[in-house]
Formats: structure tokens, sequence, C-alpha cells
């Protein structure tokens, strides 16, 4: 048998002999070693090595853009930092992006005479890295998402810290619902930099055409809606249907809410499911089978399956009358999404107003309260400048410093010494929306979620009866109660 | 005798030293370290998946594990979601593959061709090869997006239907493989092509002479030739395919209505959603089972031809 060595040259394969028989099994064995390699790589590498960073779906409202950058971003360049703090609420636009990082370095030297690294990552990578990787003892500190906070209490990766916090100079200023939120049991489990509530955000000069207020209700959302749809060129609704998006499942839960104080509620020991499936049924009929699948949907069926990647610049665009919306859409009027700069500003700055969210039949107002929070790792070799960390990234002085790149993040202010970044009157509503805002049970939230994405999609999709989506909802949600 | 015996070894250890280092020994040493490197970089993650199959963990409490036999795999036997995952994967790596070793097989005998201003297009071509996953995606996203996508603008103009594709059921699974297929076909050009002009020209006249067609020439002396780069570039392509997330993740998330979830993405949900390592770490022991087996059974066959 003769063996020929290939060398790739010049995009052709150059053939030399090699007929030598003891060179035939060194070459078989190397062979095998670099193919078996070469195979469990490729293995591991999924497609071509390339690898690549998550975009993360995130919550549209990581920043003030909505968008969530690719990680690995050093703040000072690494070397030499005593503490490691991952971040995924940073601004996206590399310039404010050094700043926002700035600014907490250097709050952090001034209180300890040390040097933090600050990682900048999105909300999945981070997730994933700290669960997997947290026990390593890095990073420090973290930020994250209330359904974060709870993951990491259950998983032991974050410490309380209610000692410190109490001990902080400004600590009597944070707003107490935010405080709540990051508590459990008694304990501070960490300090909030941002919150919000999610509201109806709505085109004020087509509700004015037509003669029409917000809308209070989901049937008068509805019949609105219809009406936009039959006097207007705009879609009249959108809200995220993509499977897997971490803001349909927020939205959902902001109608959820208007139902009950929480959708677990404490047992005992235990979580016991804390809404009936009618409710379930009504939701997902109200706004899922008659905003996508009915036949009148107020949304147009095209656009089903899409994330706020499409939810968020289509309003801004002048697609969308009505979206379900945090502050942070204010000021989001460049970047690549956008089709035309000076017509969102338009939109956003003349043309639009917030409402509360409309309930249906036997609700209320409510919505998702989203706060979010900063955490010190309870594997952390540096626990006290750890914290140092969550201090220098939640206090009031550098929260005042981002407001002039992030204003979305603060519309309505953690803490009392901050001034809001709100400055029209038509925006102003947010203020009282964040005051119905119901923070998520400390619960893991995981499985919870991936009850309610197929089942929102079979109705979205028309796949399915809405209150039979209810039904199936409740028996799922229902089993899980042990395992939350 | 002591000093003749002393005497007669070292020229003796000294030769068996020479040879050592001269001949194949050297070799090995040297690439141990790096063997060693890979072995424990692959080794020790597949060992411990292979563990974590029979074991009860979950991703918040790893440290609690139960053993539970091949309770796990029974489990995995009843769950829908599993095996329209698996025959969703096997679909598409199948199609995948299919069509990107036909149309680089084409776009290999193009880009063969001495035509003024090829050089420069073989470079262009590898530019979707190079992208980075996540830029595809989202200009794949942004391609098809109703209203403004450019593929949709196209179709509207021509008085078609327009929606967005990655939304519509039908269509999202068709897409994924599409850009599998934009995606990879320039490499398999680039390295067939390689492989054809690796073939001597000879080979062609002496066909040519014979009567050899210009379908008789690829049958009979492209083909055998190529075989072996084919026999790579398929089964490392199958294997990329068969494990790839990223694609499917980014733009569907394995939606609508389940339609492009892959094992991959179920996995992932399995792990980081649901918590359950030991169910996810399951599936990973089928899926590895799976690409060993084609792997080996195709290596075979390649070699037998």
């Amino acid at each position: 048998m003769e063996i020929y060595i290939l060398i790739l040259h010049d995009c052709q394969w150059e053939a030399m002999p090699d007929s030598s028989p003891d060179s035939l099994r060194r070459r078989k064995l190397v062979q095998s070693i670099g193919l078996g390699a070469g195979i469990a790589l490729a293995g591991c590498s999924g497609d071509g090595g390339d690898g690549g960073s998550l975009e993360g779906d995130g919550d549209g409202g990581g920043d003030s853009l909505g968008t969530e950058t690719g990680g690995g971003d050093d703040g000072d360049g690494g070397s030499g930092a005593d503490v490691l703090h991952w971040d995924a609420g940073l601004p996206s636009d590399e310039e404010d992006l050094d700043t926002a990082i700035s600014n907490i370095q250097n709050f952090f030297e001034e209180r300890t005479g040390e040097q933090v690294q600050i990682t900048d990552y999105t909300y999945e990578d981070m997730r994933s890295a700290y669960l997997t990787g947290a026990r390593s003892g890095d990073p420090d500190s973290v930020e994250g998402v209330l359904s974060h906070l709870t993951e990491y209490i259950e998983a032991d990766l974050i410490e309380p810290i209610g000692d410190e916090a109490e001990a902080l100079e400004w600590y009597d200023g944070y707003v107490d619902s935010t405080i709540e939120a990051m508590s459990y049991q008694g304990e501070l489990y960490a300090l909030p930099y941002t919150g919000n509530g999610r509201a109806m955000i709505y085109r004020r000069d087509v509700f004015e055409e037509l003669g029409q207020d917000p809308p209070e209700t989901a049937d008068e959302f509805l019949e609105v809606g219809r009406l936009i749809k039959s006097e207007t060129d705009l879609t009249p609704f959108h809200n995220c249907t993509k499977d897997g998006g971490v803001r349909a499942f927020q939205e959902w839960m902001s109608h959820v809410y208007q139902h009950t104080e929480n959708l677990y509620a404490t047992d005992g020991d235990g979580w016991t499911l804390n809404v009936d499936a009618d409710t379930l049924g009504l939701v997902f009929d109200k706004y899922y089978h008659q905003v996508w699948a009915s036949d009148d949907p107020i949304a147009d069926p095209d656009q089903l399956g899409t994330g706020w990647q499409v939810n968020d610049p289509g309003y801004i665009n002048g697609n969308f009358a009505m979206i379900e919306c945090g502050p942070w859409i204010r000021g989001w009027t460049s970047g690549p999404e956008i089709d035309d700069s000076d017509a969102a500003s338009e939109v956003l700055d003349e043309n639009t107003a917030v409402a509360h969210l409309p309930y249906a039949e036997g609700g209320e107002r409510a919505t998702y309260l989203e706060v979010k929070p900063v955490m010190v790792n309870a594997n952390s070799e540096n626990g006290d400048l750890g914290f140092e960390a969550v201090a220098s990234r939640c206090s009031p002085t550098v929260m005042e410093q981002q407001q002039s790149h992030s204003p979305g993040n603060y519309v309505t202010p953690v803490h009392e010494d901050v001034e809001t970044t709100l400055e029209s009157e038509n925006w102003m509503p947010f203020t009282d929306v964040f005051e119905t805002g119901r923070a998520l049970a400390k619960i893991s939230w995981g499985p919870v979620r991936q009850e309610f994405y197929p089942l929102m999609q079979e109705v979205a999709y028309g796949e399915t009866d809405p209150y039979d989506a209810g039904s199936t909802l409740h028996s799922n949600l229902k089993s899980l109660e042990g395992d939350l | 005798m002591a000093t003749n015996t002393s005497q007669g070894r070292s020229p003796r250890y000294s030769e068996e030293f020479k040879s050592l280092l001269s001949e194949t020994w050297l070799g090995y040493a040297l690439i141990l370290p790096a063997t060693i490197l890979v072995a424990a970089i692959i080794l020790y993650p597949t060992v411990r998946g292979i563990q974590m199959a029979f074991l009860e963990v979950s991703l918040l409490q790893p440290g609690e594990e139960t053993f539970v036999g091949l309770e796990n795999f029974a489990e995995m036997a009843n769950d829908a979601v599993f095996r329209t995952a698996l025959w969703q994967t096997v679909l598409l790596t199948a199609l995948a593959v299919s069509l990107q070793y036909l149309l680089g097989m084409a776009l290999a005998m193009v880009l063969k061709e001495k035509v003024p201003g090829m050089r420069f297009f073989r470079s262009v071509s590898m530019v979707t090869w190079v992208l980075p996953i996540i830029v595809m995606v989202i200009l794949f996203r942004f391609m098809v997006q109703n209203g403004f996508g450019p593929a949709n603008i196209v179709l509207g103009a021509l008085g078609l239907e327009t929606t967005y594709w990655f939304g519509d059921p039908e269509m999202a699974f068709p897409l994924i493989v599409l850009m599998h297929v934009w995606r990879n076909v320039p490499f398999y050009a680039i390295a067939l092509m390689a492989a054809m002009n690796s073939i001597p020209e000879t080979q062609y006249e002496a066909a040519r002479l014979d009567g050899a067609g210009a379908l008789q020439r690829f049958r009979h002396v492209t083909l055998p030739q190529i075989s072996y780069v084919s026999m790579i570039m398929i089964v490392l392509h199958v294997i990329f395919t068969f494990n790839n997330f990223e694609i499917v993740y980014l733009s569907t998330g394995g939606g609508p209505l389940g339609n492009t979830e892959v094992l991959a993405t179920y996995v992932y949900k399995t792990a980081f959603e649901t918590y359950a390592l030991g169910y996810a770490a399951s599936m990973g022991v089928v899926m590895l089972v799976i690409m060993l087996t084609f792997t080996a059974v195709y290596v075979k066959l390649e070699d037998t031809d």
C-alpha cells in the first residue's frame, strides 16, 4: 500500500509518496490521534469553530438602547485589578461604555483605594457563565435581572449583604419596593440600581385624531385597536411572541399580575400556584388570541414569532400604534434599527404618551416590575471588596453620573437622591406605572418559562383555543409546584 | 570484567540513546504534552458527561447527585419534544450536508476554471464562511423582516407573499437549512477544488484518448480522487451541523411552534432553563453515540471503497 502525504499548496493538494513500512504504522497512529482530536474538537465547537457570542434575547431593556452587546470587553485592561465585576446592564455604545465603566471604577477607587475590573456581558451569556463558573470564586460581584437573583440564591451562589448595606450612608434612600424585591426570607441579597414598570406606550397623535382615550380595559384596548386598523395605515399593536424570548415572558407576566399578587405564593416551606386556569385562559385570549389569531386581529400576523428586535424599533419607526414597553425606549433615536432619526425623535418626543397596561375583566392596574440587582459572589475570596463593587454600582452618585448616557435607566429612579430623567409630561405616567409594579416571586423561573412559550405560540398562531391552553398551562404549572 | 562490561555497555546505551533521539521516540515525546493536554480537555468532559447521564443532578445544586441508572434514557423515550428534535436534527443535517456537498462541488468546478478574475472570486467566495455566526443571523433576520427586509421588498415588488419568514411555521426550517448551506458551501468548494487540482492532467488526457466524455471523466477520474477529501468534509460537517446550536437558537429559539427545535437547543434549554443537568447529559450521550456510529460506519465504508 502506498501512502501519500497531502500538502495544500496554492489551492492544490500536492501528493508526496512515502512508502516506508515503518512510516505506515507511525503515520496511522498520528493520523488516528489527529483525526480523533479533530472530530472531537469539531463536535465541541459546533460550527466551524466559530463560536461567537450569543446575542441573547434579554428583555430589550438592558440599557438605554434596549440592546445588549457582546461580552469580553474589559473595563480597565484586566491585569492588576483586585476585584472582578460582571455586568450586562452597561451601554452598548463604545464611548458610553467606557464612560460608564470609568464612573464605577473611579467611585470604587475613591472608597477603597483598590481597582475593580469590569467585564461587559450579555445577560444570557453572563447567566450561563455565572451558574457554571461562580463556584471558582470569580467574579466577585455580578449584575443581573430579578430571575437571576432567585436562581443564584437557590444555587447558593450569592450571599446576604444586609448588614453591610445598612451601614452605607445612602442606604435609607432606596425605594422600599425595590429593596423588598432584592430580599428573600428576611435577608437582603442585592442592591438595585435601576427599575421600571412595563407600560402601554401609544401614539398620542393617532388617538387624538380618532378622538380616543388610552384604553383602561382589555376590551377597550381591542376595540380601539380595531378602530386604528380600520382608520389608519398603522398596525395597531405588537407584542413579543418569540420562542424563548425573555421579553415575551415579561409581557405575559405583566397581565398575569393584573389578576394575582404573584403567580406562585408561599405555602409553608413550599410554593403553590396562585392563579386559576380560567384566568390564564383569559390572558391568553385577550393578549394573544384576539391580538394575533382572531378573525379580526389587531397585530400583523406576518410579524408572528418576533421579539423586542421588531417590537421596539417597529414602534419608533412609526409602524405600530401601541406596544408594551419600559422607559428605555425613550431617547432611542439612532442606530441601525432606526430608519430615520428625525422621524423617530418626532414619534418619541411629540407623538408618544404613556398609560397603564389595560386589564381584562376581574383584573386591576398592575405590571411586571423590573428591578435590576447587583450581587456578591458567595464564593468570592474578596467578599468585602465584592460588596464595595456592588455599593459603587448602586450608589446614587454613580447613578446620577450614568444618567447622561443611559437616561432610560433613571426615568423612575430606585433611590430618592436621584432625579428622574423625565422631562416630557407625556412620559410622566411611568412614575405611576412603576408604583403598580409587582416583583417576581423568589422561585426558579426557568421551568415556568419553558411551559409558557410553546402554549403562548400555539395560541398566537391559532393552533389552540386560548382557554384550553390556559387549562393545560395551569395543569403544567401546578405540577411544577414541588420543584420550584 | 566489570570494566569490560561497563565499556561494552556504554557504546550500546549510547547507540540506543542516539537511536531514541533520532528515531520515532523523540517524535512521540514531542507530541506527548500536546496529546495529554488535548486528551484532558476532551476526555474529562466526555467521561463526566457520560457519568452525569446516569445521575439526577440539578444545575442549581450540582453537588447533590442521585444515581438513577437508565431512568433518564427511559424518560427520553417518552419525551415527544426529544423525538421531534431528534428527527429535525437528522433532517437538517441530511439536507444541509447534501446540499452543501452538491453545491460546493459545482462551485469548485467553476472556481477551478482558469478565467480572468477567478483568483479574486475565489477569495470573495469565502466571505460567508469567515463571517461570525451572529453576524450571519442578524443579516438573515434583517433580510426577511416584514416591511423593510430586502428579501420581502423584492418579493413584494414581484407581487408575492411577504412575511417574517423566521416566524412562519412552514418556512422557518427551510430557512435554517438555507443558512447552513449559504455559510458552508464555499468551504466545501475550496477543499474540493484543492483536491481536484491535485489530479494530474495526464489522467484526463488518457481518459480522453480512451474516448471518455466529460461525464465519464468526472465519474471515473475526478470522483474517485476527491473521495478522501469528500469524506473528511462530510464527516466534519455532519458533526458541525448535528451539534450546531447558535444558528437555530439565535434565529428562532427553536420555534415557531417547535418547528426548528433541534437536539442542541433542546439540550441547552433542558440544562439552563429547567436545570436538569442529568437529563441534558443523557441527551448529549445519545448525540455522541449517534455521531460516533455515523463516523465509524462512514469511515469504514470509505476505507473499503
